[in-house]
């Protein structure tokens, strides 16, 4: 009977010892260290048991019987130790999985974005282009050259947006220095047959500004507006002058200021006379961005548009 | 007759069976068979173990380590399914 305990242990041991060889061969690339160690330890803990056993029957020594209880005890303790570490990283990699697939799916997303601001700037610029062949096909009428010219710009400062939008990547913060000088270097080409290079711009736009897309648009409009107005009616041909543009930010509020240093507006902005749609816009793109519009006609025109970002 | 570490053995044992079966309950800790059926033969072992003190001896002793090799049986396995990452 008793050899066939000391048999029963010594098999015991043997695969206890396979199960611990496995453990250790497959640590790290299977088993993670923290699991390794706790289902090293339950394998010790038996094998101490089991080498305990054979020892006594074989009535080498008895000193480890007193501690087989103790590894007894123990052995629950590093059981639920290790289920714990198992689930752990159970969790940690389906995290991941997770993770990986909502990464993914960003991805996917902002291309599809990316994609559709790519195409509406197309699409706004076939427009501009059938204006363009519109306006260079009709009989010379300057009334209806300046609408069409003016309806480019217009659509151009909101397909100037999406252009820098896109390039930039980002759909929530638009870079705006980029996008208003490109919309004022538009503004200043269709009105080049009024001696317009003449006149100097300067731009004093803080890098840092950046815009949301629904502030954006009108941002880029009200640039068109000021500038094309600058440029039609502050510098008279043959005139030189001068065209600051400058946006910032004040106490968390954005500061568009267009100056120039023309002839001025005869009675201000809210004269008579001055009720186009080109002021139409200006209030109207103002009121949209909860903006408040600011006119000083020292020594030029100076407009100034606050409005909260 | 009983021995008082044996029977601290099996009451460690009862609490930690309590408690693996209470996280399994809740889904706390993850449901491996071939483990658990190793800790749960390893319990008998101390069932076993106490029981041998009181009667038939030859026949609990022997089932004791018996145990033991089912054990060690299903913790080989155990750790071969873990490491097939079917566990």
């Amino acid at each position: 009977m008793e050899m066939q305990i000391v048999i029963l242990n010594a098999a015991s041991l043997c695969v206890f010892s396979a199960s611990l060889f496995l453990v250790i061969k497959k640590t790290p690339e299977r088993f993670r260290t923290d699991t390794a160690t706790f289902l090293s330890c339950i394998i010790a803990l038996l094998m101490f048991v089991n080498t305990s056993n054979i020892l006594e029957r074989l009535q080498i020594t008895n000193i480890f019987d007193f501690f087989e209880d103790y590894a007894e005890m123990l052995f629950p303790l590093f059981f639920i130790m290790l289920l714990n570490s198992i689930r752990l990283h159970a969790d940690i990699d389906r995290r991941k999985k997770t993770e990986a697939e909502l990464d993914r799916m960003l991805r996917e997303r902002s291309e599809l974005l990316m994609e559709v601001h790519h195409r509406v700037k197309n699409n706004l610029q076939i427009v501009i282009s059938i204006l363009n062949l519109q306006r260079k096909q009709a009989e010379t009428d300057e009334t209806l050259d300046r609408i069409l010219v003016d309806t480019e710009n217009r659509i151009y400062s909101m397909a100037a947006v999406h252009e820098v939008m896109y390039n930039a990547r980002h759909y929530s913060d638009i870079p705006a220095g980029e996008f208003i000088r490109n919309i004022t270097e538009k503004a200043a080409a269709g009105h080049a047959w009024r001696d317009s290079e003449k006149v100097q711009t300067v731009f004093n736009v803080d890098p840092a500004v950046c815009l949301r897309l629904e502030v954006a648009i009108p941002v880029g409009m009200l640039v068109n507006e000021l500038v094309t107005n600058a440029y039609r009616h502050a510098f008279p041909p043959g005139r030189p002058g001068r065209l600051t543009l400058g946006l910032g930010i004040e106490k968390g509020t954005a500061v568009l200021e267009v100056r120039d240093n023309g002839v001025g507006i005869p009675g201000g902005i809210s004269g008579n006379g001055h009720r186009g749609l080109g002021m139409l816009l200006l209030n109207n793109l103002a009121t949209q961005i909860r903006g408040k519009l600011e006119y000083d006609g020292n020594g030029g025109t100076r407009i100034i548009v606050r409005f909260p970002v | 007759m009983y021995e008082i570490n044996e029977v601290m053995a099996l009451v460690f044992g009862v609490i930690g069976l309590v408690l693996l079966l209470t996280f399994l309950k809740k889904g706390l800790v993850p449901w491996n068979v071939y483990l658990v059926s190793a800790y749960c033969i390893i319990f008998a072992s101390n069932v076993f173990t106490v029981a041998e003190g009181f009667f038939l001896y030859t026949l609990f002793n022997f089932l004791e380590h018996a145990a033991y090799l089912a054990a060690a049986a299903c913790t080989l396995a155990g750790v071969i399914a873990y490491a097939r990452g079917r566990a």
